[in-house]
């Protein structure tokens, strides 16, 4: 990045009604807000109206921002919300579905497959994988694997416990793994998009 | 045995510390279960790390923040001589308004042009654009508009009975984003400009065949007091005409 004004001197040159500030500001992350909107949602122009929804938030709540995190962290809680509503509104799915974060157990999977990504690499379409797992799986994946965000930054923007974003990375890696194909669940039965309770091995495993 | 699925994301990482990647890794030695995972986990990270960047972000993205900012410095907001407006003279144009304009079509009302920049009060923050697809017409819309005041009446019975939440109502519908909601209160409020109210409903339906924007406002005598009259607008769209109006005594 070129421009070496930080991003909390934006904040304060927007908030003193700088609009060529807060312009910067805009043009500085919407790349990033559309790309996470649109890994989200899947859909470009459902992504381009969080984002915009996204800008016209922390437009409006610029004074709110006190600088405790970093301006891309309360950037990103914004724009996962305005994902959360447009899916809520949509109604695609449940949101807060029995992701089981909180097992202990390990989601069963099958024997294990002999060097998958050169398999996966080419003909197995990840984009198909990552939009047939649950919405808090795909969020959690596209901050911590695609944006490489560390998960103290993705717990703040969540608000969730870090083991709980730990665990869910984890999961969601698990999710989507299977929906590549790779490791079978040994029941049917089992949906990718609603990890089972408590399905893995408990007490007295080797 | 307890498996440490809160070490294992780091574990595929690759980042944890010495004493926690042992613990794992012995942990492992003893779990095919959890070896299993960590296979499929890998992999999936992996797969993850292949995904090419979207094409890159679509114009505008920034546009309604950057116009809001400029109308807020600018100092546009609502006209407050609107809700000043005397009560007679609010009551007998809507009440006439509703007589002589069931349907105006796109007359004259097609200079539509003049700056919708009014969309300061009404119900900002609350109000969304409800993806509807209702079929109305000027007989309907009274009928709406009725069914609204029945509706209001039945809430407030269950409130004053302490019955919460007794609206057997349908499943909302879906409803759009804030820089769609806006477009449609501009569009709106740029059809009625002039008409007293409170925009507290905004929806897409089909007003005789044509796309267009229902808008329910809540009229009242202002100072306070609560509103006495619902009116239902519809306005075209793409242009934002006058189509029709109907309203009905709370």
């Amino acid at each position: 990045m070129n421009d070496p004004t930080s991003d909390e001197e934006l904040v304060r040159r927007s908030l003193n009604g700088d609009e060529s500030a807060f312009g910067s500001l805009i043009e500085r992350h919407q790349d990033r807000v559309y790309r996470v909107c649109l890994r989200v949602l899947r859909d470009s122009e459902e992504a381009r109206d969080a984002a915009q929804d996204t800008f016209l938030t922390v437009f409006r709540k610029l004074a709110q921002f006190r600088g405790d995190a970093a301006f891309t962290t309360w950037l990103h809680r914004i724009a996962v919300n305005s994902c959360y509503d447009a899916l809520r509104s949509k109604r695609r799915r449940p949101l807060l579905q029995a992701i089981g974060d909180e097992q202990d157990g390990p989601l069963e999977l099958g024997p294990p497959v002999d060097d998958h990504a050169d398999e996966i690499a080419g003909a197995i379409d990840v984009e198909s994988a990552l939009a047939a797992i649950a919405p808090d799986h795909r969020i959690v994946l596209t901050l911590a694997d695609i944006e490489d965000l560390p998960y103290e930054q993705i717990a703040t923007i969540l608000d969730l416990p870090i083991g709980t974003v730990k665990s869910r990375v984890h999961r969601g890696r698990v999710a989507l793994a299977q929906a590549l194909g790779i490791g079978q669940t040994p029941s049917p039965s089992k949906g990718l998009t609603e990890p089972a309770q408590g399905e893995g091995p408990s007490e007295g495993s080797p | 045995m307890t498996h440490p699925v809160e070490l294992l994301a780091e574990y595929v990482d690759g980042a944890l510390m010495p004493s926690d990647q042992a613990l794992v890794d012995a942990h492992l030695a003893g779990c095919r279960s959890c070896r299993n995972e960590i296979e499929a986990a890998d992999a999936a990270r992996r797969a993850l790390s292949t995904l090419d960047a979207p094409s890159s972000v679509p114009s505008g993205v920034g546009a309604p923040a950057l116009a809001e900012m400029s109308r807020t410095r600018s100092g546009a907001t609502t006209p407050r001589w609107i809700r000043v407006l005397p009560i007679a003279a609010a009551a007998v144009l809507v009440g006439l308004l509703a007589v002589v304009i069931p349907r105006i079509g796109s007359d004259a009302s097609g200079d539509a042009t003049s700056a919708p920049e009014t969309v300061a009060a009404d119900q900002r923050g609350e109000l969304r654009l409800v993806a509807g697809n209702r079929d109305l017409d000027p007989s309907s819309l009274e009928a709406a508009a009725e069914a609204y005041v029945s509706d209001q009446r039945i809430a407030e019975a269950a409130e004053a009975s302490g019955v919460a939440g007794a609206s057997a109502a349908a499943p909302p519908a879906p409803t759009l984003g804030i820089a769609k909601t806006e477009a449609a209160l501009a569009c709106v409020r740029s059809a009625f400009e002039g008409f007293p109210g409170t925009v507290v409903g905004l929806e897409r339906v089909i007003f005789e065949g044509s796309p267009a924007i229902l808008a329910t406002v809540l009229e009242g005598p202002g100072a306070g007091q609560p509103p006495d009259t619902v009116s239902l607008w519809v306005a075209s769209v793409p242009d934002c005409s006058t189509v029709s109006i109907a309203s009905a005594s709370l």
